[in-house]
């Protein structure tokens, strides 16, 4: 098996940061030079292919001063659409006095729902979906 | 002060045998194969990662063991949670600096927030003598997100 190139990492303190968020900007900043990052208790690791460059310091600091934390990444406003939704029709309705245009709604909601729930959402131009085949042409489903 | 490990002797007819030898050949080796070196851990971990290259999961889930020749058996065990909305996939190695991979697993998960069991094990060959890490690395697709989730498991043992 090749080995991956050499990692090194920029450490920083995370503070109110979103990770999420801040893990793709720092992708779109980074490009091929950092495989990604990683976080735990409250500190962010930004893998490097050894060796760390001055410019990338420069460009992880100037990711980080333009960060704000109170974005949603794209799937945050996914989940907070869903939420929101579900909230929006927490009603129960009464098929007495139901409009046409309200069953529509619940009905189409009712269909986002499902969508989400197989995972049929629009797919995100980038990155693309996982490979149907995966290495040893074995999958493994978990739900 | 960890048990000592002597390759046995072959022992010759009318050979004298002294109380230093039977020490070192029954009950030090004895004492090490009832105790051999160990590392172990478990506890609720967290962390989450978005390399697409394999990174290192997490300090504790890295285990150093001093051996004295024989083999190791290494294992680890956890769950990883999908936080990205989408399918995903997550590629889970042990790794030793010299051997390289000593076991990969790949789990997919069809849904954001899915879980899944992992358990790696290894059995190395022979090492040499010495001070050796063993650590679980991880990875997952480009733009993708991953995490530890509930307890996490892991040991070493030269056998």
């Amino acid at each position: 098996m090749t080995e991956a190139q050499p990692l090194e990492d920029i450490e920083f303190e995370l503070g109110d940061a979103n990770p999420p968020l801040l893990a793709e900007e720092l992708r779109a900043a980074l490009g091929a030079c950092s495989p990604g990052v990683s976080w735990r208790n409250g500190v962010m690791r930004v893998h490097i292919h050894a060796p760390v460059m001055p410019q990338d310091r420069a460009r992880v600091d100037a990711v980080r001063a333009a960060h704000q934390p109170d974005r949603f990444t794209y799937a945050e406003q996914i989940r907070a659409d869903l939420e929101q939704q579900r909230r929006d029709h927490r009603s129960t309705l009464d098929p007495r006095s139901v409009s046409l245009e309200a069953l529509a709604r619940r009905v189409a909601w009712l269909e986002s729902e499902l969508r989400h729930l197989r995972e049929m959402e629009p797919a995100r131009p980038d990155p693309q979906p996982v490979p149907e085949a995966a290495i040893n042409g074995e999958r493994h489903y978990v739900r | 002060m960890p048990a000592i490990w002597t390759p046995p002797l072959t022992w010759t007819a009318d050979q004298l045998v002294t109380a230093g030898q039977l020490n070192q050949q029954i009950r030090d080796n004895l004492d090490f194969l009832r105790t051999p070196p160990l590392t172990r851990f478990t506890d609720t971990l967290s962390g989450s990662t978005t390399s697409e290259t394999f990174v290192d999961a997490h300090p504790s889930l890295r285990r150093s063991l001093t051996t004295q020749g024989g083999r190791v058996l290494v294992a680890a065990s956890g769950t990883p949670r999908n936080e990205y909305a989408g399918n995903n996939r997550a590629d889970f190695r042990l790794y030793h600096d010299t051997l390289g991979t000593l076991s990969q697993i790949q789990v997919y998960f069809d849904i954001q927030y899915a879980r899944a069991g992992v358990c790696l094990v290894a059995l190395t060959p022979a090492l040499t003598p010495g001070l050796h890490e063993f650590r679980v690395q991880w990875l997952t697709p480009p733009g993708r997100i991953m995490s530890l989730w509930g307890v996490w498991s892991m040991f070493a043992m030269e056998i």
